[in-house]
């Protein structure tokens, strides 16, 4: 070896060395992304260049396989301690196996880079870099993510083509003898006739131009064709994407981003909503349009987004939702709804899509109706809620997406009523509709008042109540409400700092002592005050965003914008009170939007948007396209790109779909085949060791069936008698039945033989023991050149005549095998 | 018309036949493909879609890997070179040329495996032979490469140059391409010519008999026409007398007079004739480089006519030996000749005699001794060679030593010869 083709050497290696450690450090630092942490990617950027310098470049440290593999055993030690220490301190099991398992890839590969570097070697390093990447996926949900796979991708392709660079230069110039494997090698050590071997291992080869050339094209090869591969790799991987058939509504989450959420489950305490409402993280998004322009709709104050609705009040701060409440219908669809509510003039579509897992609750702006005659969503007839049913029998919670028509708006404000849900649907409804309104209305629950709880807050209500005598219930229900929101004996805090006397109701607290609270207290407050005067009340929590993004024309709802607000019932007998323009329809009552939480810093009920940053907007509408077109692509979304696909389509695939998707979801709900087949069991050590025996019996099926012959499936049922008429591929047939005469005694062609070699050393062999075949015209030989010469050239089938000819020698050759069966077996 | 297909396919480097291009996964894209299914799985169970985005790339790098390595192999077409004459033990170079026809698409990261194996190998030997890795780093369209190595056989007989195997793990090594190029091509590997000491006719003290002149190589153009003879296969196409072929019809020699009495026959014995210790097999293969070189000496270095008799199981074999292809067809018959299963030197000898005439020395190169020889010529087998006693001459001869016996096994052979 000249010392420019070590030189040239070192440097494909050097340049694959740095190919892996830039691919480690993004594998890293996506790694890190998920996990919201620095460490593991300055720990590998610091051990990589180290590695680079000390072991690759000078040489100067190398360790051994044994110290490696040492190494490696601490590396997943500690992440083993990591995940202990996690699982003590966070409740939230999910993120954290996820998290060992990054952590523990991440330090197990970093022996390897102080390893001298060889084939085998790059291929461990390189299972645990796309280890790697598909944890990193699992791990990132944000646009960030998306844009840096692409440089991944380009570096990735770089280092597997200089790789293959650097494994075809190892082969090259090596010459050696040559055996059929190693059984063969085994077998013909025995053979009495080896020492013909001697002269075989003595033929030397050696080539002195080892292609050195070719290292130093090698070197322009690895960055120059991963960009070319990578972007035929990304464009593939699109089509892919939205082209593979989807079998879920609702898609993945990534894992590092997601915290649980609290406040919208069927019970809410008065703390969990301050804490909720500390927490910047993406709720959902909603966009509005006019149903007939489809035009982007932007009311003038924030709209009030419904999500659970609690007239339950437990007492020592706690609501929950009703039984009555949780009873849940299929959305009214267009022709079941009033018309008043449905012409399009005054209808908005209203589309939602879930950021984070937001429990069985989902959102809405009623009244409302379907859009589409699917919907996975049911909703409350007594409280206008949707809710996802299927949510509790899904063992992996996704987000969801979805829309629906509302007639909230008019004039571009949410209306601050809504009608009972027996005077929006029309008769002739399903009957399940005309009695769930009458049931609210006479629910005891939106009435429930102990007075004895409550003296202060009765004598406050009585203050101000003073103040107007002869109001009626609608006048006497905002009087409190603008009491409540504007006095300045309140005071807006979100997680306020006071001690609760004990022993008395946190709401009287409120009320009469520590007049200190967020929007809950205050809604809690005047839910009771309203209860106390005999005005059903109930509570009702969801988000009020003042976030819109005029980029993408929809609203950012955060967890911060969570809000809580009151509403009271009119019955007829006090619709037609005060001042209040009430639709001349909602002959049954209706409820009143009222929202006692007063302006201030943090909280939601004020009437303005907030004014974000040109920049803000653009980067959220970026994060909103990725998680719009990818990371949210789910069936539902999946006919608008390939038209027949998805759940919403219609025809045998999308039924097909759809019956894959109840299977697998039986299936993790372990329905059908109890623990066995539900998914999360699957990567477990019974389902490890279930799966090598199926793979290994899979393997002996394989050979033994590729042994057997199938005569009544006609494969191996070759006619004994030929008639060329009968058969359009005469020559074929020939052939065949010569494989198989051959076969017979036990000559079976091998991998590294052409069919041509194979005849010539069988018809040699068969000379030895007697068989004197024809060596020229209609010989072996020559039927299997009229073979190549129709199957790759332009020859045509064998004429009857020499048909003939060669139907002699197969048939010598058949008669052979039946004498002599079996002779050669395993000779050839 | 089947002659004429098979024809057609055969000359056709480019036919179907020469293009299929198999595809296996390497051990990294066994690796690779692991990995996909899992991600694949996941991604489509679990509606993960960043693993379904992963997924899609993975099936990429591998279709693209598998289109490329298979298309960038079609079409091209080898030819090997090989050295006329090869000899045992002696280096020999190979050079195979690659040829892309196709007017876009290059190749690059090409292995060219070449392969050679003795054809001699036994049916049912389990060697495939001996290889060895060529690479090239690209062959542009409509472009030839070069690639050479050095050979080395190990000892005389046929060998086969198998199919060379082309392959390329281009672009990034998930999947091996390969195809065989249909170049096989047998040779004969000629015994190996040691080197014959100048004075070697003195050392073997053979009798000298007639006009004997040295000339210098120069001189040896200068022949004096002796006469005309039917023209033999090797014959130089310029000693042809083409006025007296054009009278005849046939191609007739012009002979001239040469160094008679520097002929020499020789006689190969290889006896007995199952060997099987090693040490009998190296005396035989000893005795046909000495007979090999001894003919090689006589007919290029002494420009004179050597007879080669060889005793084989078809019966002996006698060759006279004057040009450089005759020469040649001698040394590819000392290629592949063995060890005779029948005695017959007394046959040869008779043969060797009655095509010198008498007038030549003999030289008996033999894996036996002469007493050997002439103890096994019992009575009865030498009442059956009446027609051999009558001529009186070689069983006399050998007797009196007018015949120069060289038994490989046992004679002094460094003072005149190097093997080598």
């Amino acid at each position: 070896m000249t010392e420019d083709r070590e030189q040239l050497a070192s440097s494909i290696l050097l340049r694959l060395n740095i190919h892996f450690a830039v691919l480690s450090i993004l594998a890293a630092f996506l790694i890190g992304m998920g996990m919201q942490s620095s460490n593991l990617p300055v720990l590998v950027i610091l051990v990589s260049i180290s590695a680079l310098i000390i072991t690759d470049y000078y040489g100067l440290v190398t360790i051994n396989r044994t110290w490696s593999y040492l190494g490696m055993l601490g590396g997943a030690a500690i992440a083993l301690y990591h995940y202990w220490f996690d699982r003590q301190s966070n409740a939230y099991y999910g993120i954290s196996n996820l998290h060992a398992v990054a952590s523990m890839l991440v330090y197990i590969q970093l022996p390897l880079m102080f390893q001298r570097k060889d084939q085998r070697l790059f291929e461990h390093w390189g299972v645990f870099l796309l280890l790697e990447f598909i944890v990193a996926a699992l791990l990132n949900d944000n646009v960030l993510f998306g844009v840096i796979l692409i440089p991944s991708l380009v570096v990735g392709c770089s280092t597997l083509v200089t790789l293959a660079n650097y494994v075809t230069h190892e082969l090259a110039g090596k010459s050696g003898p040559e055996t059929s494997g190693f059984f063969a090698t085994f077998l013909d050590f025995f053979r009495p006739s080896r020492r013909s071997r001697s002269d075989n291992d003595q033929i030397r080869m050696s080539s002195s131009t080892k292609g050195d050339q070719s290292l130093a094209n090698g070197l322009k090869f690895g960055s120059l064709s991963g960009l070319v591969l990578a972007n035929g790799i990304f464009l593939f991987a699109i089509v892919y994407f939205f082209g593979l058939p989807r079998l879920h509504t609702g898609a993945f989450e990534g894992l590092g981003y997601s915290k649980p959420v609290v406040g919208f489950s069927g019970s809410v305490s008065l703390d969990d909503v301050g804490e909720l409402m500390l927490s910047d993280d993406l709720a959902l998004r909603m966009s509005i349009k006019e149903s007939r322009s489809r035009h982007p709709f932007m009311p003038t104050e924030p709209p009030y987004i419904r999500g659970t609705v609690l007239d339950v009040y437990e007492g020592r701060g706690n609501w929950h939702t009703s039984n009555e409440s949780m009873r849940f219908l299929d959305i009214p669809i267009q022709n079941q709804v009033r018309d008043e509510l449905t012409a399009d003039i005054g209808t908005h579509i209203v589309t939602i899509q879930e950021q984070a897992r937001l429990g069985a609750a989902q959102f809405s702006l009623p009244p409302f109706f379907r859009s589409t005659d699917s919907s996975r969503l049911k909703f409350s007839p007594s409280t206008w809620c949707l809710r996802d049913t299927a949510f509790e029998q899904r063992q992996f919670q996704t987000k969801q997406r979805y829309q629906f028509v509302t007639s909230a708006f008019m004039f571009g404000r949410q209306d601050l009523f809504l009608a009972d849900t027996q005077d929006c649907l029309l008769n002739g409804n399903p009957e399940s509709f005309s009695n769930v309104s009458s049931i609210s209305k006479r629910s005891t629950w939106s009435r429930q008042f102990d007075p004895k709880r409550f003296p202060g807050l009765l004598r406050l209500r009585d203050e101000i109540l003073a103040s107007v005598p002869s109001a009626s219930s609608i006048e006497k229900a905002l009087a409190l409400e603008d009491f409540l929101a504007t006095s300045s004996d309140f005071t807006y805090s979100l997680l306020p700092k006071v001690d609760r006397e004990n022993g008395i109701d946190p709401i009287e607290d409120f009320a009469a002592n520590h007049r200190t609270g967020h929007c809950q207290y205050f809604a809690s407050t005047l839910a009771i005050m309203l209860r106390s005067i005999d005005l059903p009340s109930r509570i009702v929590v969801g988000f009020r965003p003042a976030e819109y993004n005029d980029l993408g024309n929809y609203f950012v709802v955060r967890q911060r914008h969570a809000h809580a607000w009151v509403e009271v019932h009119l019955g007829p007998e006090n619709l037609r009170e005060g001042t209040l323009s009430v639709p001349s329809w909602a002959s049954t009552g209706i409820w009143l939007r009222l929202d006692p939480t007063p302006q201030a810093e943090g909280s939601n009920a004020g009437g303005s948007f907030r004014n974000a940053s040109q920049s803000g907007q653009t980067l959220e509408a970026i994060e909103q396209l990725w998680k719009d077109s990818f990371m949210d692509f789910d069936s539902s979304r999946q006919p608008e790109s390939v038209g027949i696909f998805g759940a919403s389509g219609d025809g045998a695939i999308a039924a097909i779909l759809r019956s894959f998707e109840r299977l697998a979801l039986q299936m993790q709900s372990r329905t059908i085949g109890g623990d066995g087949l539900s998914i999360e069991d699957w990567f477990s050590w019974r389902s490890g060791i279930m799966a090598s025996c199926l793979a290994v019996a899979g393997l002996i099926a394989a050979r033994f069936l590729r042994r057997i012959r199938w005569p009544f499936l006609g494969i191996n049922d070759l006619p004994s008698t030929f008639d060329p008429k009968r058969y359009h591929r005469p020559t074929w047939l020939l052939f065949r039945r010569m494989m198989v005469a051959l076969g017979r005694v036990g000559l079976h062609r091998r991998p590294h033989q052409t069919p041509l070699e194979f005849v010539e050393t069988s018809q040699t062999w068969l000379g030895e023991r007697g068989l004197v075949l024809p060596s020229e015209s209609a010989s072996l030989r020559s039927l299997v050149d009229v073979i190549y010469a129709i199957r790759f050239g332009p020859g045509g089938e064998l004429s009857p005549e020499e048909c003939k000819s060669y139907e002699e020698t197969v048939r010598m050759l058949e008669n052979f095998s039946k004498q002599k069966p079996e002779q050669g077996r395993g000779s050839l | 018309m089947f002659q004429s297909n098979l024809l057609s396919s055969k000359l056709n480097p480019t036919s179907r036949r020469s293009n299929h291009v198999s595809t296996r996964l390497t051990r990294e894209g066994f690796q690779f493909v692991f990995l996909l299914l899992f991600v694949l799985v996941a991604a489509i169970l679990q509606s993960i879609n960043m693993l379904v985005l992963m997924a899609g790339a993975f099936s990429a790098m591998l279709l693209i890997q598998w289109r490329l390595c298979s298309r960038t192999l079609s079409e091209i077409s080898a030819t090997r070179v090989l050295p006329s004459r090869i000899q045992a033990r002696r280096p020999f170079n190979v050079q195979l040329i690659l040829t892309n026809p196709r007017k876009r698409l290059g190749s690059w990261l090409l292995l060219v495996h070449d392969r050679l194996k003795p054809s001699e190998t036994p049916l049912g030997s389990m060697a495939k032979g001996h290889g060895i890795s060529l690479i090239i780093d690209r062959l542009l369209p409509q472009s030839t490469q070069s690639v050479f190595y050095q050979c080395v056989a190990p000892s005389r007989g046929s060998y086969l140059f198998l199919d060379p195997e082309l392959s390329t793990r281009f672009p990034i090594g998930l999947i091996r391409g390969f195809r065989f190029l249909p170049i096989a091509q047998r040779i004969l590997v000629q015994p190996t010519q040691g080197t014959i000491a100048q004075n070697w006719r003195d050392v073997l003290k053979l009798p000298v008999q007639g006009r004997f002149r040295r000339r210098t190589a120069q001189a040896g153009g200068d022949d004096e026409f002796f006469g005309l003879r039917d023209y033999r296969a090797g014959d130089p196409v310029r000693h042809v007398h083409w006025r007296t072929s054009a009278k005849r019809g046939e191609l007739v020699i012009r002979q001239f007079e040469r160094e008679e009495n520097r002929a020499v026959g020789v006689v190969l014995d290889l006896y007995p004739p199952r060997i099987k210790e090693q040490t009998e097999q190296a005396g035989a293969e000893l005795a046909i480089e000495l007979a090999a070189s001894l003919i090689a000496k006589v007919v290029t270095g002494d420009r004179s006519i050597a007879t080669m008799a060889i005793v084989s199981d078809e019966g002996p074999i006698v060759a006279r030996i004057q040009t450089a292809s005759q020469l040649n067809a001698a040394l590819d018959r000392l290629a592949m000749v063995r060890p005779s299963t029948r005695s017959e030197l007394d046959s040869a000898l008779h043969q060797t005699f009655r095509f010198t005439g008498g007038r030549d020395p003999i030289i008996v190169v033999s894996t036996r001794a002469k007493s050997d020889f002439l103890n096994s010529l019992a009575a009865p087998h030498r009442e059956s060679n009446n027609a051999f006693e009558q001529d009186n001459s070689a069983l006399a001869l050998v007797a009196e030593g007018r015949v120069v016996w060289l038994d490989v096994t046992r004679d002094r052979l460094d003072h005149f010869f190097t093997q080598g």
